[in-house]
């Protein structure tokens, strides 16, 4: 250790010879230099440990203990490795000037000394050991500050790589590691598995050849990737690195799906209420009127019968078109009591009559003592539309119409989970089921088992709405014989 | 000259740098000093081990070499290796050698001083 701060260097000088002792003493004197002297080289340790001296000038034979154990023992002294150490000696043979810088002397001087010069010797021994000491600190904080860094990356949640200029990695990230390594880590000088599954398109190659960021997508079995390159350049321009931001963007591009379908629905709402609108008055009208006929005739007759049948179908109409009405009013933000029967009769109005065409025959099976949920009903309706759109889908691949078996059953009761009441609404339809392997991820955005009929978003937003609405829902499945979903929400407080 | 001129300038130039009376301090010393440190060469070369011998020689020849005087230094030079070789008869052949040029050495100096105190 030496210390710091220290105006004027302090010089440890030890020699038996008391000439040599004055004539060092006042030549470093002479260059600014305080001086501590020792006629031995035990006496010059045992000084050395109170002084911690800037430098040390040993004679290289001295009684007691010679000027090579001396350099070792402060060699091994911690701090003891940046004290210059300048080594003297009558002999100036070879194995003499090898055995100094073996023990580990700085320099090495031969008797008589060019006492002018001594001074400057030390002045560039120190000169070079506060340098070295320097570039240590710098080192260490460099070392430091680089795990600070790393430590932010690795809190990052996207990937971050950095490229070396072969395109292999010089540093991953925590994330990296955990997404491409399949837990493992990726290590320096590695190829990046990335760029494999990039091929020919890959953003970092393309970052090196053109300097230029790069931003790319792809899509893999997780879901889609964003890719964002940075070039490191020199001072030439040469890109000497490129460092990559890897995003899992799927729920991104879900959401993104999500508002463009939510705006067609308002588009396509809008267009409905307006003709629903129209439809309402001449069908009540057309109500009204076989009511009339229905009055006046008497009897059991063909013509009665007709009336009826004209009443009853305009019943039906009309709850289409309230069910239209319901489905393309404007969103409320707030949330309203409402009774899942409801809901499940407005959906069932906009889909009994392509049920109805296709054979499915469909049992409803809700307590009238339901409680009720707190909800935005449009949004439940959406749901229960695509729980019933699905059941339709898979009905029909299964069944030809009318065929016995092709049926969809919904059903309600209120369940108790974790000291909370839900009313639970459970769809159920005999249709070819999902296969085990897909149940996993029938959930996810984009998955579908519906090829190019489906956009795989319907029930990822189901679920999410009914997230949103403090509730669950969950899809049970045997492949071949039945689907069956279950919507659990919150029951109302009463 | 018995000393070494380059080492006597630089003692000197060193004395005027500092305002000590160097190069007196350095003559006087060696002269008392030495003519010990030759004494008892002599008798490590009557009766002592190589190893004795050959660090008796050393010192002499360490603070010879410091003053300027380099005959010394290299007639004690090869009493060392002869010590260190092993050959007390050679270290005792070269002892006559050493003593001259010390005595020379030691009135070359005395000349100097006489001459600086004029």
């Amino acid at each position: 250790m030496n210390h710091e701060g220290r105006t004027t260097p302090l010089v440890l000088v030890a020699d038996d010879d008391p000439i040599l002792l004055k004539l060092a003493t006042s030549a470093l004197t002479a260059n600014g230099y305080h001086v501590v002297s020792a006629p031995d080289g035990r006496q010059a340790l045992e000084l050395y440990h109170h002084i911690y001296p800037d430098a040390v000038v040993v004679d290289l034979i001295m009684p007691e203990m010679d000027g090579l154990a001396v350099c070792r023992a402060i060699r091994a002294l911690p701090g003891g490795d940046v004290v210059p150490v300048l080594m003297m000696t009558a002999h100036d043979d070879r194995t003499s000037i090898e055995s100094a810088f073996a023990a580990g002397a700085t320099q090495f001087i031969c008797k008589p000394v060019p006492w002018p010069v001594l001074g400057h010797h030390l002045r560039y021994m120190l000169r070079t050991r506060d340098a070295f000491t320097a570039l240590k600190r710098s080192e260490t904080e460099n070392r430091l500050l680089s795990g600070q860094l790393e430590g932010l990356l690795d809190a990052v949640d996207d990937a971050v790589i950095i490229h070396n200029a072969d395109t292999t990695i010089a540093w991953a990230n925590r994330a990296a590691s955990a997404i491409f390594s399949a837990g493992g880590s990726l290590r320096p000088g590695e190829p990046c598995p990335l760029a494999t599954q990039q091929g020919d398109d890959c953003a970092v190659a393309t970052s090196f050849a053109t300097g230029t960021a790069v931003r790319r997508e792809y899509t893999c079995a997780d879901g889609t990737r964003e890719i964002r390159t940075y070039p490191v350049a020199d001072d030439t321009g040469t890109v000497t690195a490129v460092i990559e931001f890897v995003a899992d963007i799927t729920d991104k591009l879900a959401h993104q799906a999500e508002t463009i379908r939510a705006g067609q629905l308002a588009a396509l709402g809008e267009l409905a209420a307006g003709v629903a609108h129209e439809i309402n008055n001449p069908i009540n009208g057309i109500i009204n009127y076989a009511q009339l006929l229905v009055n006046r005739l008497d009897g059991n007759t063909r013509e009665k019968e007709i009336a009826a049948r004209i009443i009853s179908e305009g019943d039906r109409v009309a709850g289409i078109v309230r069910g239209l009405l319901s489905f393309a009013r404007e969103r409320q933000e707030g949330r309203l009591p409402s009774l899942l029967a409801d809901i499940v009769a407005d959906s069932l109005a906009l889909t009994e009559a392509q049920m109805r065409k296709d054979g499915i025959a469909i049992g409803i099976d809700l307590p009238p003592d339901l409680p009720r949920v707190v909800c935005d009903p449009q949004q439940i309706q959406q749901v229960v539309l695509n729980v019933l759109s699905n059941a339709r889908y898979a009905l029909n691949r299964r069944y030809v119409a009318g065929e016995a078996g092709k049926a969809l059953a919904v059903g309600g009761e209120t369940v108790e989970r974790g000291g909370k009441r839900y009313v639970r609404l459970v769809v159920h339809d005999q249709g070819t089921g999902i296969r085990a392997a897909d149940i996993d991820k029938v959930m996810n955005p984009f998955f579908t088992t519906k090829g190019g009929e489906g956009t795989g978003l319907g029930l990822s937003i189901s679920r999410n709405i009914v997230e949103n609405h403090g509730g669950r829902l969950r899809v049970q499945s045997v492949e071949g014989d039945h689907t069956r979903v279950t919507i659990d929400l919150p029951a109302e407080l009463s | 000259m018995c000393i070494d001129p380059a080492v006597l300038a630089e003692i000197i130039e060193l004395e005027r740098q500092t305002g000590e009376p160097l190069l007196a301090d350095v003559a006087r010393h060696y002269s008392s000093n030495g003519r010990n440190q030759l004494a008892a060469l002599r008798d490590t070369i009557a009766g002592g081990s190589c190893n004795d011998i050959a660090k008796t020689a050393h010192a002499l020849r360490s603070s010879s070499a410091t003053t300027g005087a380099a005959a010394v230094a290299a007639a004690c030079a090869a009493i060392e290796f002869a010590a260190l070789d092993g050959n007390i008869a050679e270290a005792q052949a070269r002892l006559p050698d050493v003593a001259t040029a010390f005595d020379a050495a030691c009135a070359a100096l005395d000349c100097i001083l006489k001459e600086i105190n004029r």
